[in-house]
């Protein structure tokens, strides 16, 4: 494994442990879990779960089968874009099926998904489902 | 796409380091999370990584210079910008400076960060450009050595096209092949190859080709522009470029001549094994010649010497002193005769190399008793003290060739007996001495004959060499005993010395590798109580042969007679057969016999088959068997001993020590039926 896939496998490693330990503090209500510094904003659970996804659909494409692989990364990044195109609707388009307040609702106290989380999602999903294709490069 | 992402995120991280939120949250009433912001900056690298050598990412993972520069600018760029701005903002919030000042003042820090970062390019590509030159400079130099490595080299240096045409070929080329410079590009190297040739040097161009093989040598055939066929030994390498053939670099050494030389020695090589073996042949004929002549000569003279001593001792009183005198020069003329003719046969085998010595254990003082014989006649005869001394140190048994050790001390008594006058002395010393912590045997023989001049020491080593030659004419003598002495000392890996005083005498000095034998005990002689050797040179000559009934085989007539006539004399009965069967029917007839003396070449079955028959029967085993052979080639006693010979005597031989080895046999005989007994 060179030098550069480590770093990438380190990355992912640690956006996986913080998605996780967001989690489990919204499921085991730990303030210090949600904001990880005393004082700053909470992550909301969706974010969380969708970064957890993306760091998997990530670490996926350095696996050794790329052909199943390459699916499961599609897939994941549809499921991503499909949440983030409902939440988009939510913002500018005025429906509510506010996808980010539907888990933990009792506990969020007006958490929500922000603009730039969702774009920076759509942002990194295109460009991750671009860099499955052959023979393209997107940065 | 990921580094907008990145960029996006990094303006929020700045925004949580220096509180600037109210500048960029224009759209949501809360920001985004800052671990969210930092999982998005790790997504974002994490994306760029997923092909690190490919796009922008190349610039920064290239093991080039260009990415090592990068990797080092871009991090200090990115943390220099982060605490710029934030002290900017530090001293707007403690009032040091209104926002307007604050960004001019970080506008101007930012521009003086890009001017260091551009300063530190301009440096790190004058480096670079700097190396680039003297690489350059390198490369010129490189490409100027082979330049004139390829021009003035004296192999013939070309590089050809992977198809065979030649793309550049030096002079030597030219010179070799007979072809112009603007000809040989014209061709191929097909074109001048040997077709013969051809097929093996495409092969290897073709592995060459395939990656099989990055180089090749063999030795080929071209043919010269005038038509001549030129030998040539080619060494071909392979220039690839990625891993594609670019040319093949041959170099063409003309190996015509030595072609043609190696033709010529391997011609002569074959000449000289043809003359080796005729020279081969011609030394086993010289050699059976040798044995034949020497066989030839040994018989009648042997026949002639006993026959004028037995006449010369006139027991029957009948002869008058003036026969008996002319008796004597015939016996005389005989002995010498005999050793002109055994000096001449040694001198033709040390020179044609043909000596070998046989090293066996060998009793120290049986040697000194055999020269006491041997000398006890001419000592009596001249009046001369005769005295023999061995060393106590020195061992009993040693491993040598005790025929050609005998042979050169008799060579050197010889001599000094010879040069003796009446009443003189001569002396045999048997002793040790260390050189160069090798252990030697040191024989001194000293007389107190006529000496040498000290000028005509060297001379007397040479081969029909005396110190005088008016000695030869009184004294007589070939001049070979000495030169064949020297021979053999040095054969036995010895030296030979010599000490004279004119008129008082000589001592020469043998010194020979010492070989101990396995049974060798380190006593002196004096504690051997060996009765037998004492007694026999005190009484060298007896009548113990009276009734003595002695077996002679022997095919010739004339040296049966001799025989008889001279075993008689000493009271001994002859029976006498003529070949090896006779002699088994004879030991089957007639009881009690003492001694058989069996002549070595007879017809029907010769002596040695005789004596391995005579040995095989249990009855005869201790039968004492003395041949005689006029054969006195290297290895004919070895053979003799092996075919069941007691002892060995070559034709001719003096009198008495034949009568005096009858008597030991006939001893050793009787002391074995007595222990039986």
């Amino acid at each position: 494994m060179c030098k550069y896939e480590l770093l990438k496998n380190r990355l992912i490693s640690t956006v996986i442990i913080v998605s996780v330990i967001v989690f489990t503090g919204w499921v085991g209500n730990i303030q210090v879990f949600l904001s990880i510094l005393p004082g700053y904003i909470a992550m909301n659970p969706l974010t969380a779960i969708n970064l957890f996804l993306l760091a998997l659909a990530i670490k996926a494409t350095g696996l050794t089968n790329k052909s199943k692989h390459v699916n499961a990364v599609k897939g994941i990044v549809i499921l991503l874009l499909s949440v983030m195109a409902v939440k988009l609707s939510d913002v500018y388009l005025s429906t509510q099926y506010n996808l980010d307040k539907q888990f933990f609702s009792s506990k969020l106290f007006g958490n929500q998904m922000t603009v730039p989380t969702v774009f920076n999602f759509v942002i990194l999903s295109f460009s991750l489902l671009l860099s499955c294709q052959k023979h393209i490069k997107v940065y | 796409m990921s580094l907008t992402c990145l960029a996006v995120n990094f303006v929020y991280l700045g925004a949580y380091l220096f509180n600037t939120f109210p500048i960029i949250n224009t759209t949501t009433e809360t920001p985004m999370a800052l671990h969210t912001t930092v999982c998005f900056i790790l997504l974002s690298l994490s994306l760029l990584l997923i092909h690190p050598f490919g796009g922008v990412m190349k610039i920064i993972t290239s093991e080039s210079l260009g990415g090592s520069l990068a990797r080092k600018r871009l991090l200090w760029i990115l943390i220099t910008s982060f605490i710029i701005g934030y002290l900017r903002l530090l001293g707007q919030k403690l009032g040091l400076y209104s926002m307007e000042f604050g960004i001019a003042l970080l506008v101007v820090f930012n521009v003086m960060v890009a001017v260091v970062v551009m300063l530190s390019y301009g440096h790190s590509l004058n480096k670079i450009q700097s190396e680039w030159k003297i690489a350059e400079h390198h490369l010129k130099l490189s490409e100027q050595k082979f330049s004139h490595a390829f021009t003035y080299s004296g192999v013939g240096m070309a590089l050809v096209a992977p198809d065979g045409t030649w793309l550049d070929v030096n002079p030597a080329v030219c010179n070799i092949l007979g072809y112009t410079k603007d000809e040989l590009l014209k061709l191929t190297f097909q074109d001048v190859s040997h077709p013969n040739d051809l097929e093996k040097d495409m092969e290897y161009v073709r592995r060459t080709l395939a990656g099989e093989i990055d180089s090749y040598q063999l030795e080929k055939r071209y043919y010269h522009k005038g038509g001549e066929v030129i030998w040539a030994r080619l060494t071909v390498s392979i220039v690839r470029e990625a891993d594609k053939p670019q040319f093949f670099i041959s170099q063409i050494a003309d190996i015509t001549a030595m072609k043609s030389l190696v033709d010529n020695l391997r011609k002569k090589n074959n000449e000289l094994t043809i003359l080796k073996e005729k020279a081969e042949c011609a030394v086993k004929v010289k050699s059976e010649f040798l044995a034949n002549i020497s066989h030839e000569l040994r018989t009648p003279l042997n026949n002639a010497l006993i026959l004028s001593e037995l006449l010369l001792q006139n027991n029957s009183g009948n002869l008058s002193q003036k026969q008996l005198d002319w008796i004597d020069v015939i016996n005389k003329s005989g002995k010498d005769l005999l050793t002109l003719i055994n000096d001449l046969l040694d001198l033709a085998k040390i020179e044609s190399k043909n000596v070998e010595l046989y090293y066996s254990k060998t009793h120290v003082a049986e040697i000194f008793r055999d020269m006491e014989l041997i000398f006890a006649g001419i000592s009596n005869r001249k009046s001369i003290e005769f005295k023999t001394v061995i060393d106590p140190f020195v061992p009993q048994y040693i491993k040598t060739d005790k025929q050609r050790l005998g042979q050169i001390l008799k060579n050197l008594l010889s001599n000094a007996f010879k040069f003796t006058p009446q009443g003189g002395k001569v002396s045999m010393y048997l002793s040790l001495s260390d050189v160069n912590e090798e252990k030697f045997l040191e024989i001194q023989v000293r007389d107190s004959g006529i000496g040498i001049e000290k000028e005509k020491m060297e001379l007397i080593f040479n081969a029909f060499k005396q110190a005088d030659s008016s000695t030869t004419r009184q004294y007589g003598g070939t001049g070979l005993g000495l030169s064949i002495s020297k021979e053999l000392v040095e054969l036995f890996g010895g030296s030979i010395s010599t000490q004279s005083e004119v008129g008082k005498g000589s001592t020469f000095c043998i010194k020979i590798p010492l070989i101990l034998s396995e049974y060798t005990r380190l006593k002196g002689i004096e504690n051997a109580n060996d009765d037998r050797i004492s007694k026999e040179i005190m009484n060298p000559i007896s009548d113990s042969l009276r009734g003595k009934k002695i077996l002679v085989v022997d095919d010739n007539l004339r040296n049966v007679f001799a025989l008889s006539s001279l075993l008689e004399e000493h009271g001994a009965e002859i029976l006498s057969v003529s070949d090896g069967k006779e002699a088994l029917h004879a030991l089957l007839e007639v009881k009690e016999i003492a001694v058989i003396l069996m002549d070595m070449m007879m017809p029907e079955i010769d002596g040695y088959e005789a004596m391995k028959h005579i040995r095989f029967n249990p009855r005869y085993k201790d039968i004492p068997v003395i041949a005689l052979t006029a054969k006195a080639m290297t290895g004919d006693a070895k053979k003799c001993l092996e075919a069941g010979a007691s002892d060995y005597i070559s034709k001719p031989f003096v009198n008495e020590y034949l009568i005096s080895q009858i008597e030991y046999w006939i001893n050793q005989s009787k002391e074995k039926q007595e222990a039986f007994v």
